[in-house]
């Protein structure tokens, strides 16, 4: 298990961290800083964190029991020393980038991570909305390479709950562009704002936790345009507040699916562990072919376009009740 | 432990102070589509492709629309921000009209389980109902039905 010392400090950072929710809140409020806040959307948050952190509690010994196994098994003796936890801190990184971007590509990892996602709202108090099921997915085992090679646990939990610290920050609206060099080489609140948009362009882009540079290494780097501010949520956005469906709706989605009758197993396979959004027959769209969709439609739309945005008002034929 | 005890105590209050600022300053309920051309912006967030036609609500706070590839949508308020979904009939669990306009869906979706639509002229309403009796017909004949209404 992580060191004692190590988890204190990280209780009292997350606890510093913690007092700027309700100031971002109120800022935004006073119009004094860019943020918006919504009682119920902010509740569902704290909701979703309560069970977040109960599971947390109750079966995080899989993970660490995991790390602990791997390292029983160790292939070297690593020290624990300021460069190997610089070593270690970067290989995290590569790890969480890697379980970060499967978890939005394999639909059942995303029904695990979906629930981060599925805020229309993007404030400091979306890092609360965390999954309850991570634990069950099996994307923890990416943990357990780290100490196979010989890294100490504590020093993997040591990068992890760093790794995860970090990430606080940049879910915010209220910081526009850090300087060029930061935005070069780190997450920042412009990249994840990104991350977490639902428009087209930005879709199943900027999946790093702390250095940028496995965004651009492995092709997923989107930048924020002024002229396409990000629409957040997910595409197909929740009709609910309540933090049991927020949590696990998309496995009810993926029970409904593979209790179908007319399907093969690949098909059920398919539903299973394909990219969100994959149906057997075409009826459903995945991220890659809406980005294709809104590329065709709009130009613009594409991630390679240079010219600015084509007016892309829809042409409606309508009718309106006035009565 | 005394760390833990802090950390958790100091969260409630925070939790507490959070929630007093939100609720002093929530505002106004003024979210409303404003015509049928804002609800089919809304609505190419799930297909951007998207044209039709779209029907407001009488109180602004959702939209029942017909695509011009024969399939239907739906826009409704959630909070202060907008959903959308294409409305399947495998996924229409239910459909309940009351007197004063209101129709009511049922999903067979755990992430949205219903939606409200009022639609206070008797003929809209009634239009609309058929249509989506006629939609959720549909699903047990197959869900086909719109595939093909789509590739047509």
């Amino acid at each position: 298990m992580p060191d004692p010392i190590y988890m204190e400090a990280a209780l009292l950072v997350q606890l510093a961290l913690l007092f700027l929710i309700p100031l971002e809140a109120a800022l935004a409020a006073a119009g004094k800083i860019k943020g918006e806040y919504e009682l119920r959307d902010t509740l569902a948050n704290i909701g979703v964190s309560v069970g977040s952190l109960f599971f947390w509690g109750t079966l995080g010994w899989m993970y660490y029991g995991g790390v602990l196994y791997a390292y029983a098994h160790r292939l070297y003796d690593i020290p624990f020393t300021g460069w190997s936890f610089a070593v270690a801190f970067v290989l995290e990184d590569l790890r969480y980038y890697w379980f970060h971007r499967i978890s939005h590509r394999s639909r059942w990892f995303w029904a695990s991570h979906v629930v981060h996602h599925s805020s229309q709202h993007y404030n400091l108090s979306t890092n609360l909305r965390q999954s309850w099921t991570s634990q069950f997915s099996g994307l923890t085992l990416l943990g357990i390479p780290l100490a196979f090679i010989g890294f100490n646990p504590a020093l993997v939990a040591l990068a992890f709950t760093i790794n995860l610290l970090y990430q606080f920050w940049i879910h915010t609206e209220s910081i526009d562009k850090m300087p060029r060099w930061f935005e070069w080489l780190l997450n920042t609140p412009s990249h994840h704002r990104v991350h977490h948009a639902s428009n087209p362009r930005y879709l199943d882009a900027n999946y790093t936790g702390v250095f940028m540079i496995w965004d651009r290494i492995f092709g997923s780097f989107v930048a924020e345009r002024a002229d396409e501010p990000p629409r957040y949520g997910i595409v197909k956005n929740l009709g609910t507040f309540n933090p049991v469906r927020i949590a696990l709706h998309e496995y009810y989605a993926i029970a409904r699916d593979l209790m179908r009758r007319d399907l093969t197993v690949w098909q059920r396979i398919g539903y299973f562990f394909g990219p969100p959004g994959w149906s057997h027959d075409g009826s459903r769209a995945t991220t890659t072919e809406l980005r294709a969709a809104a590329a065709a439609s709009v130009p613009a739309q594409s991630r390679s376009a240079a010219s600015d945005l084509a007016d892309s008002a829809p042409t409606v034929t309508e009718y309106r009740y006035s009565g | 432990m005394n760390t833990l005890a802090i950390s958790i105590g100091s969260n409630v209050a925070l939790g507490i102070v959070l929630l007093a600022v939100l609720y002093r300053r929530r505002g106004p309920d003024e979210v409303r589509l404003a015509d049928p051309v804002d609800a089919l912006r809304h609505y190419r967030s799930v297909d951007p492709a998207a044209q039709g036609r779209a029907l407001l609500a009488s109180d602004g706070r959702a939209a029942l629309l017909e695509l011009d590839d024969g399939r239907l949508g739906l826009v409704e308020r959630r909070g202060r921000r907008w959903a959308a979904r294409e409305l399947q009939a495998v996924e229409i669990a239910g459909i309940a009209a009351a007197d004063d306009g209101m129709i009511t869906l049922r999903f067979a979706d755990f992430g949205w389980p219903r939606a409200r639509v009022r639609i206070e002229d008797p003929a809209l309403r009634r239009r609309w109902l058929d249509r989506l009796d006629a939609l959720r017909a549909g699903a047990v004949a197959g869900s086909s039905v719109r595939r093909e209404a789509h590739d047509a």
